[in-house]
């Protein structure tokens, strides 16, 4: 299978991490536009031996916190709803408990948030999830368990403590 | 954070060891342990749950996402693709939702309709001739070609045959817009998926009996094919038209017979129209 092809098959799971992770559609395609531009110009660089999934989600990680600490005006704006205005067949019961995850998502920090979602939505093994985000496997380890009890906590919390991510959003 | 238990203590599990668990992550050997206490603390168990249920929720929420139907992606921005490895780039992204026929074109969705209904008819029919052998080497046998009227607009349809005796049929129009778009565009929601792509003077609209990441990687192939320099054997069969050798693929528009010489056109079309 050819380079490019390979590529291919990633960019689905590239966009629904940085659809995660950026909380808005057009920021994460801008994202995994950016990633896969680099991605071909770095071509060179990537070993057939190696994993390509890790060297695109690494680059991609690594532009998403650049564009963070860089261009703080294109910092995302936590959408709430972020992946609910694609059409989710599923009970209204359902959809309160995927619309509450992805909010209690926002109240994570970064760098918890980005190890959460990569184990969870691509399932890496630790070594390879710890390689992609820079870290090490013990950090990797705390990120994932403090994030975990952060959401397990907020799913816990009556509604009415909640904070108010959905109102987080300034013009 | 809470730990549920410390080292020392009796119950020696801490929240990152149920997490790594929760992953089976941990060492055999810690594993047994852990096991064994949430066997005796039904609370450990549905802290794990809790993490499971979680996830779970979030990863319907992102599925969408990954089942491809984002509804539009606008087409690069020229500062963004400054060099040649823009156009693979664009080549490379699968977008969702509709076909972005703009122009005078028809609306997307009954054009895609329309095409299928073509793609559903027989393959053969009296005065069709063999389809074009520009795609031999992506492993697809040529069975016919024809030119139809769609939508008011003039189309040709050649259709191929797979290793696998897959139905494939590339469909081959003139642009009515000068709107440079390098995008691959996918349509999945039909019976059938369909990949279309603008390259030079001509867009193209691929539908095949195949899985929609395949019919994607076949386009691509198609794509790199068309805006490649035609081989001499090649020369002299007729086919989609593409780029001329000195173009580009998303470059000035290009004349239909561009890549053929006059001798080497295609016979003139048999008016089997749809």
């Amino acid at each position: 299978m050819s380079f490019e092809q390979q590529i291919c098959d990633q960019i689905p799971h590239l966009r629904r991490y940085a659809t995660a992770l950026c909380g808005d559609p057009g920021a994460a395609d801008d994202l995994v536009q950016d990633c896969l531009e680099r991605a071909l110009r770095k071509r060179h660089l990537w070993r057939p031996s190696g994993r390509l999934r890790s060297w695109l989600f690494r680059m991609l990680y690594r532009l998403y916190i650049n564009q963070r600490t860089s261009a703080p005006v294109r910092k995302e704006q936590p959408r709430a709803d972020a992946g609910l205005d694609q059409t989710v067949a599923a009970d209204q019961e359902d959809h309160v408990e995927c619309q509450q995850a992805l909010e209690a998502l926002d109240q994570l920090p970064t760098e918890q948030r980005a190890a959460l979602l990569l184990v969870a939505l691509e399932n890496p093994g630790y070594r390879e999830a710890a390689r992609i985000l820079g870290v090490r496997v013990g950090t990797l380890r705390s990120r994932l368990s403090r994030a975990r009890e952060t959401l397990r906590q907020e799913r816990d919390r009556p509604a009415a403590r909640r904070r108010p991510t959905a109102l987080k959003r300034v013009k | 954070m809470i730990s549920l238990g410390n080292r020392n203590a009796k119950h020696a599990v801490t929240d990152e060891e149920l997490s790594a668990f929760a992953d089976g992550e941990l060492p055999p050997h810690r594993a047994r342990r852990v096991a064994a206490e949430i066997r005796a603390h039904p609370r450990f168990a549905d802290r794990i749950h809790a993490y499971w249920r979680r996830e779970a929720a979030l990863w319907r929420a992102l599925d969408p996402v990954f089942q491809e139907s984002v509804p539009h992606i606008e087409a690069p921005r020229a500062r963004r693709w400054p060099t040649a490895a823009a156009l693979i780039v664009a080549a490379l992204l699968v977008t969702g939702g509709a076909l972005h026929l703009t122009g005078s074109d028809p609306a997307p969705a009954r054009f895609a309709d329309m095409v299928l209904q073509a793609y559903m008819q027989p393959a053969r029919a009296s005065g069709e001739v063999s389809a074009p052998r520009l795609f031999s080497g992506l492993g697809l046998q040529p069975l016919s070609q024809k030119q139809l009227q769609l939508g008011g607009r003039e189309i040709m349809e050649y259709r191929y045959q797979d290793a696998g005796a897959n139905r494939l049929a590339l469909y081959e129009m003139d642009r009515h817009t000068a709107i440079q778009d390098g995008w691959f565009h996918v349509m999945s929601d039909k019976s059938v998926p369909l990949v279309r792509w603008q390259q030079g003077s001509k867009s193209y609209l691929l539908v095949g009996d195949l899985e929609l990441s395949e019919l994607t990687r076949t386009a691509m192939a198609m794509q790199r094919k068309i805006s490649r320099p035609r081989a001499a054997p090649e020369q002299t069969v007729p086919g989609p038209a593409g780029p001329p050798s000195s173009g580009t693929a998303s470059g000035a528009p290009t004349p239909r017979d561009a890549g053929t010489t006059p001798a080497t056109r295609a016979p003139a079309p048999t008016g089997n129209n749809s």
